[in-house]
């Protein structure tokens, strides 16, 4: 295909995962959401965030729970946006899990990278709605203020005051954690920065349930990815925030190492702005692989983007076959427990690749009750499986065609 | 191998990525040369906030625009012309294989787009009574995505937001898919449109930022290896390095800028005395006045290069790119060091230091 490898494929410093930051509707927190995939727990329930009068389905995986006054002391909780909440709190919790201090980050060079679909659209619901309703265009001002995406990144680092940051929002729709979390691989593997922190967050919103729900994808009651009897999605939100270190920096202070980052790929269907496209998703599976420097034989488990769509999940399987061919390892659906939290959504299911490498067992794909025969893979129904994993693949797949695939390996599995 | 350079005048062969095209359509008018006479006169000539005689379906015709936003109307249109610049039928883009091209866009939310199918939710009968023709574009993504549909362009699509940082930011993106091997060359820029949704939103903000009234445009650059470029594209800048940095209260603003460009002069190994002229945001108020004092600071007393905000406006993720523009046209032929440089009203500080061929 013309593809270079990473020039500096052999010169680039080794990158690893040092801190885990999650808010989820399975669990908050790296013991609980551990134990919410192993148990293969649904984050399904009735939503309460919004209204829902009107709408024959009314499930969502939200986080009814989520007290962000818990994690975020120097900023006001209420001059932000919930996507912007979830966001910082998840990257406090991925920097207590990683046991470093923020004031250590201060003066070291940082990227702050942040995936998003919606960022802060629910402010602008909020103006939308009270214009409705009082008949006039005037703007609620305190919703104006928390309406920026961009705030998702900058905040996090002026709550922890990391004056040397480079704060990006990355709103690649719902591929935008694997972005992220690959950005902050190249930013450290490079020597641009001494840590990255860098993943997704995304509020369940009306919105976004609107606009699923004209779609005709909400699924009634569960979601059901590669199932015959699959509906759809559900809606979800959370927060993701992984922690990136050098390799030798994390030694030297003795961080614990979760998994190593071994590479990226991207790719662009360049056809439609919502149907997925099988030679986009496969070429991206190939630059992932040639830029993790692995060949297809050595992944052990897929983390399949597995929406629960009828076209998603035949269209990603049949990329997958293309690329391992009659080599096909396991392929699970976070989404099955999670629901589909957009943005937020690939970098959750990153934490949960580096969990299931550290803890020796594939999440399971649960909700399962009828293989489709148009779908030929192991999809690790219903209970989670004990695998001694090596190399982990995580899939991601987003409307405008936007393709992002994460490798991850075990620590010292011997990759160098 | 060293990048070919547009002439023979200064300064050190080309070693990081450099920029070898870019096109825009602003206020100032369709396409670059429009763009640059418009500068030349501006201070005689008041153009408006929106680019003129821009209708998406007029300028990109009646196919498959029927629900395209003016953001990604202006995106796909800028594409249009810089690969018209750099491609040939038979090399429609530069030379490249399509899948070895990225597109990297800046934007902001789509506030209108966004706002349009909000009040849809809320006005017809039920609230998901919405056209499904209008999803797309609701995506922050979609611009980007557009460009690639419409210029057949494979390769990492990603799309960047960070207040007035946004071109910044979406450069040292670019640089790095280039610089690490997810691409060969990148399509890369900036967008903004205007419309009377994110004039109200924004005005309502209280962040006492960007306060010049609301413009809109894009510019689209093509990044390329500075080993790869040859003569008959040569190397228009070469970017040496794209620093960012955080303050948390107004009186940082000037500490952190100079620091961020401290630290950039370091890494470029730049001079001070080297710096031709700095092109800052320029915001009305004290976060210009604390932009121009950090700069001052750090890098003495240079030329500032204001044209482009003082004649169009607040093109706000697009400032940047706008200000890179400005500096190239006034470093041409004189392989020197320009500065860009921002402060967003949301907590960054960031530059970028060109030379300019």
């Amino acid at each position: 295909m013309g593809h270079n490898p990473a020039p500096a494929a052999s010169a680039r410093r080794r990158v690893v995962i040092t801190g885990i930051g999650v808010i989820s509707s399975i669990g908050t927190g790296v013991a609980e959401f551990t134990e919410g995939l192993r148990a293969g727990r649904s984050g399904a329930r009735p939503i309460t965030a919004f209204d829902t009068a009107g709408f024959a389905h009314t499930n969502a995986c939200g986080i009814p729970g989520f007290v962000p006054e818990r994690w975020i002391s120097r900023l006001n909780p209420g001059e932000l946006g919930r996507a912007t909440q979830l966001s910082i709190a998840s990257t406090i919790l991925a920097l207590r899990d990683a046991r470093l201090a923020p004031e250590r980050l201060r003066d070291q060079r940082a990227l702050v990278a942040v995936g998003t679909t919606y960022g802060e659209s629910g402010e602008l619901d909020r103006i939308v709605a009270r214009q409705v309703a009082s008949g006039t265009g005037a703007v609620d001002r305190p919703a104006a203020a928390r309406s920026a995406s961009s705030r998702l990144s900058i905040d996090v680092a002026r709550e922890l005051e990391l004056t040397q940051a480079e704060a990006v929002t990355i709103p690649t729709a719902c591929a935008a954690g694997n972005y992220a979390i690959g950005y902050g691989f190249d930013v450290v593997a490079g020597g641009e920065a001494d840590v990255a922190l860098c993943g997704g967050a995304d509020a369940l919103l009306r919105m976004t349930f609107v606009t699923f729900y004209r779609l005709g994808t909400i699924a009634p009651l569960i979601c059901q990815p590669f199932d015959r009897n699959r509906k759809g999605i559900l809606t979800g939100e959370g927060g993701a925030i992984l922690v990136l270190e050098d390799l030798d920096a994390a030694i030297a202070r003795g961080a614990h190492i979760y998994a190593e980052v071994l590479g990226y790929g991207l790719a662009c269907d360049a056809r439609h702005p919502v149907a997925p496209d099988q030679e986009g998703i496969a070429r991206c599976i190939s630059q992932a692989h040639i830029n993790a420097g692995i060949g297809p034989g050595q992944v052990d488990y897929i983390s399949a983007h597995g929406t629960g769509t009828k076209a998603n999940d035949v269209t990603e399987t049949a990329a997958i076959c293309q690329v391992f061919a009659g080599n096909l390892p396991p392929v699970s659906s976070l989404k099955s427990m999670l629901g589909h939290a957009m943005g937020a959504a690939s970098a959750l299911a990153a934490a949960g690749c580096a969990l299931a490498l550290e803890n020796g067992f594939i999440p399971p794909t649960i909700n399962h009750t009828e293989a489709d025969p148009e779908i030929g893979i192991d999809c690790v129904p219903n209970l989670a499986r004990p695998a001694e994993l090596r190399v982990v693949q995580n899939n991601s797949l987003a409307f405008a065609g936007n393709n992002a695939v994460l490798i991850l390996g075990r620590f010292g599995a011997g990759f160098a | 191998m060293t990048a070919a350079r547009r002439d023979g005048h200064g300064g050190p062969p080309a070693a990081g990525p450099v920029i070898t095209a870019w096109e825009v359509y602003s206020p100032l008018g369709h396409g670059a040369r429009s763009h640059l006479a418009g500068l030349r006169a501006a201070g005689s000539v008041r153009p408006g906030p929106s680019v003129p005689d821009f209708d998406v379906r007029e300028i990109l015709g009646r196919s498959g625009t029927r629900s395209m936003d003016r953001a990604a109307g202006l995106a796909v249109a800028t594409t249009r012309r810089l690969l018209d610049r750099v491609g040939t039928a038979e090399a429609p883009l530069g030379g490249y294989a399509s899948e070895d091209v990225g597109v990297v866009l800046g934007v902001s939310d789509g506030i209108k787009s966004v706002m349009d199918f909000l009040r849809d939710t809320w006005t017809r009968d039920k609230p998901y009574d919405v056209d499904p023709s209008h999803v797309p574009r609701t995506l922050m993504n979609f611009a980007a995505g557009q460009c690639a549909i419409w210029h057949g362009v494979r390769g990492p699509n990603a799309t960047i937001c960070g207040s007035h940082a946004t071109a910044l930011l979406t450069l040292n993106y670019a640089r790095r898919l280039q610089r690490n091997g997810h691409a060969k060359a990148a399509i890369w820029g900036a967008v903004e449109e205007l419309s009377a949704d994110r004039t109200a939103v924004e005005s309502a903000r209280l962040d006492g930022c960007g306060g010049r009234p609301a413009a809109e445009g894009c510019v689209m650059f093509l990044l390329e290896a500075a080993a790869t470029v040859s003569g008959d594209r040569p190397a228009i800048a070469e970017v040496l390095a794209v620093e960012f940095g955080v303050w948390t209260g107004p009186d940082q603003i000037r500490g952190a800028l100079a620091g961020c460009l401290r630290r950039a002069l370091v890494r470029a190994a730049v001079r001070r005395e080297e710096v031709l002229a700095i092109a800052p945001l320029s915001s009305p108020g004290l976060p210009g006045s604390a932009e121009r004092a950090g700069a001052a600071d750090a890098v003495g007393d240079v030329p500032l290069l204001t044209k482009t905000a003082d004649a169009i406006g607040d093109t706000g993720a697009g400032s940047a790119a706008f200000q890179i523009v400005e500096l190239l046209a006034e470093g041409a032929g004189l392989g020197r060091v320009g500065v860009v440089t921002t402060v967003d009203g949301e907590g960054r500080v960031g530059c970028a230091l060109l030379r300019i061929y």
